[in-house]
Formats: structure tokens, C-alpha cells, sequence
């Protein structure tokens, strides 16, 4: 643990020691702090937008029942990023997400803010995405968040073996077979050959 | 691929995005790669779909969005706290305690039916007292060796001729308040009759009339026959 680490572990314990005491306001900082880092995290699970907006929300809306239950045996973060991927699972299984279902693949949904583009860069750029997303839907709920958790969150084994409960080599199994699916999804949608 | 390479494999992703610090195996990978044309392919592969991710970009949300995420939970936290789950805070509040209060719990229970047994046998015993002590007024020898049933059974009695003095008791009280009920009616009737005496006291106009018809009636007794049957034929045919 490095001393930025230790630096942000007390600024969150100070903060939810105060919001424990009653000020609101310090609820109102740990959103701002940790909401695109969890809204990110949820959005990459469930792909959808709007299914990740209304999840953020009930991640926060949870951690606000629920504060007095953090003990500060673990970092801040690893416990909302945990409560955010429980509530992530949860959903995913209830919704059985189907593929190519997402409305979010739209072109107008991303990346038209980019004007000075032309339109085949901006298909080229939609195309790529969209076929990103669906082979991340493909994964299994275990392999998503372990790569999620470490190509984007950038997150060490340990901080991801503390959210998942599961062992490093496990995670490192499980990132491996996560890249070998996206692999092996884009082979087979063409994107490159064999 | 052997056991040692299917492990070193593991590393490729972190190798590729470098995220590996440890020497060691970052020599044993680049070795691998240039003595197994299968890991190499594996590494080949994996660079390729790292490249792919890298250039794909993930589809922003909307222009201040970020913004709106907190009056929003602000918002639903406040609604839902005005639609009455100040439940949720209860439990918050007492949540703390559990610890405390779940293995209470047993504690209190055990001592809430020890009392209520404690309570219910204490009853039986002063009624036991009380019948021993009456009896004993009585000049009844007690057996001071019963045994606990007949203790019981004894307490039963007694609670059995409590319930039938208790009974008995109900029942003349009852009597006494029907008799009393009537004697308030009687009294009600006697006062009725002293006001209508009173009354009749008070009216000198008929009792006038009365001693007026008494001397009437003795001056007509003192008539003879053929004067009393005269009036009596006047008063008919008069019609009075």
C-alpha cells in the first residue's frame, strides 16, 4: 500500500465518520468522489446506459443505508466497488441480458459529438464499439467483472481478490480466458482472421 | 503446451499492457515466446485484441451527465424517506445494538416465563397460606406432612370454594341491589302517595265539597220514606 493509498483511505474514513454523525453533506462528497468510477464500472457490466444510471444510483442509495455496516476492515473503495458489483450480478441475472437488444448501440447514442469526423470513421468507430460491447456481454459474470475490474479500473489482483472473495491465481485464470473469449468473438464476427 | 508454459500464459495479458514488475517473469515470458511458436501465437492473438480494445471507444453518456447523478439520489433518497421508510433508519439506528440484543434475547425470555411461573406459584402458596391459616381458625388440624400434589390439590380446592365464595358473594350483592332497587321503587311510591296527600291537603276545595254532601246526605236520611222517593223522582226527572 502506497502513501496515496493510505492518504484516500483516511480522507474516506474521515468522511463517512461524518456522514455517521449526521452531516448529509458528507454523502453528497463520497457520490461526486466515487460516482464515475462506479457508474464506469456498472456501465461496463450491463453495457446499457440507462440500465447503469438507474444501478448507480441504487449502488449509492444502498451505501447510504447501509454505512454504519462498513467497519473499515478494508479500503473504501474495494467495499462500494464490491456493493457495486453484487448489485451488478444481481441484475444481470434477473435480466438475462440479450444480446444486440441494446438501444445504446445506436449511432446517435456515442461519438457524434466528434463533428470533424467523417463518416466512415465514425461507422468504423460505432462498428468497433458495438462489437467490443457484445463480446464483453458473451463473457460469464465472474470473467466480466475480473476484466472490467482490471483493464479499466486498472486494480491489483489483491484489490480485486478483496472485492471477489477469490483467489489471485483464480483472477488471473479468469482475466486470461476473459481475453481469450473477446478473442475468439471478434474472430468470429471477422474483425481479424485466424 | 506444458504445465510451466499453460501457467506462464497467464501472465501474457499483464505482459502486454505492461503491468508486470517482477524481472523474473518477464524473461521467462519473452523466452517463451521465442521457443514456443504456441504461447507465441497465444501472445500474437492477445496483442491483437488488446489493440482492438484500445482503438474501440466506449460510448460516452450524455453531456452532463455526471451533474445530474446527485440531486437525483438526493431526490429518490428524500422521496422514499417522505413515503414513510423511516423503518429503514429505525433498523440503521438499532442495527448497532443487535450485537447486544440477539443473545439478550434467550436471556429475557427465559426470565420472562420464570416469572410468570414464579408469579403463578406464588399465588398458589398464598392461597395455600390463606386456607391453612382459615382452617386452622376454624379448629381444623392441618396435616403439616402433605405431600407437593396434595399441596396442589388442596390449592385447587381452594381456589375452587374461592371461586364459589366469590360467587355466593356476586350473588347477594346482586340481591341486595335488586332489593334495594325495589325498596327505591317503594319509596318512590310512598313519596308519590305523601304528595298526593300533601296535595289533597293543600286543595280545601274538595274536601269542602265532601262535608258538604255528608250533611246532605244525613238531612236526607232524617226525611221520611215519601220525601227521600219525592226528591229522588225530582232529581230524575231533572236529569242530574
Amino acid at each position: 500500500m502506497n502513501r496515496n493509498n493510505i492518504d484516500i483511505n483516511s480522507e474516506d474514513t474521515v468522511i463517512i465518520e461524518s456522514f455517521r454523525r449526521g452531516n448529509e453533506k458528507a454523502f453528497n462528497y463520497i457520490v461526486l468522489k466515487y460516482q464515475k468510477k462506479i457508474y464506469w464500472f456498472i456501465r461496463k457490466m450491463v453495457i446499457d446506459h440507462d440500465e447503469a444510471d438507474d444501478l448507480t444510483q441504487e449502488v449509492f442509495i444502498k451505501l447510504y443505508d447501509s454505512i454504519d455496516s462498513f467497519r473499515g476492515d478494508s479500503k473504501f473503495f474495494t467495499y462500494i466497488y464490491k456493493m457495486a458489483m453484487n448489485h451488478s450480478l444481481n441484475h444481470l441475472k434477473k435480466r438475462h441480458i440479450i444480446l444486440n437488444k441494446k438501444g445504446d448501440f445506436s449511432k446517435e447514442a456515442y461519438n457524434l459529438k466528434s463533428d470533424e469526423k467523417n463518416s466512415d470513421e465514425i461507422y468504423d468507430s460505432y462498428n468497433k464499439t458495438k462489437n467490443l460491447e457484445e463480446a464483453i456481454l458473451t463473457l460469464p459474470d465472474q470473467q466480466r467483472a475480473v476484466f472490467n475490474l482490471r483493464y479499466y479500473e486498472n486494480l491489483t489482483y489483491e484489490e480485486i481478490s478483496n472485492i471477489l472473495n477469490k483467489s489471485i491465481g483464480g483472477l488471473k485464470a479468469n482475466y486470461f480466458h476473459a481475453i481469450k473469449k473477446i478473442e475468439e468473438h471478434l474472430k468470429k464476427k471477422r474483425i481479424f482472421n485466424e | 503446451m506444458d504445465k510451466n508454459s499453460s501457467k506462464l500464459s497467464y501472465h501474457i495479458p499483464d505482459y502486454i499492457n505492461g503491468n508486470i514488475n517482477d524481472k523474473e517473469i518477464i524473461s521467462a515470458i519473452e523466452n517463451e515466446i521465442n521457443i514456443n511458436p504456441e504461447f507465441k501465437k497465444i501472445y500474437e492473438n492477445f496483442r491483437n485484441t488488446f489493440n482492438f480494445i484500445h482503438s474501440a471507444n466506449v460510448s460516452e453518456p450524455p453531456d452532463h451527465y455526471f451533474n445530474t447523478i446527485l440531486p437525483r439520489i438526493n431526490s429518490r433518497i428524500h422521496t422514499r424517506s417522505n413515503l414513510g421508510f423511516s423503518l429503514i433508519s429505525f433498523l440503521r439506528n438499532i442495527r448497532s445494538h443487535w450485537k447486544y440484543l440477539i443473545p439478550a434475547l434467550p436471556v429475557i425470555l427465559i426470565l420472562l416465563i420464570y416469572r410468570i411461573s414464579f408469579y403463578k406459584i406464588t399465588n398458589i402458596a398464598d392461597s395455600s397460606e390463606n386456607f391453612s391459616n382459615k382452617n386452622t381458625e376454624n379448629g381444623v388440624i392441618m396435616n403439616k406432612d402433605m405431600n407437593d400434589n396434595s399441596h396442589v390439590n388442596e390449592s385447587e380446592d381452594i381456589v375452587q370454594r374461592d371461586n364459589d365464595q366469590l360467587n355466593s358473594e356476586i350473588n347477594t350483592f346482586n340481591t341486595l341491589k335488586s332489593k334495594k332497587v325495589k325498596n327505591n321503587e317503594q319509596n318512590k311510591f310512598y313519596n308519590i302517595e305523601e304528595n298526593i296527600i300533601e296535595n289533597s291537603e293543600e286543595t280545601d276545595f274538595f274536601s269542602k265539597d265532601e262535608e258538604e254532601l255528608n250533611n246532605l246526605e244525613n238531612e236526607f236520611l232524617d226525611l221520611n220514606e215519601e220525601s227521600q222517593i219525592e226528591i229522588l223522582n225530582n232529581l230524575k226527572n231533572e236529569k242530574l
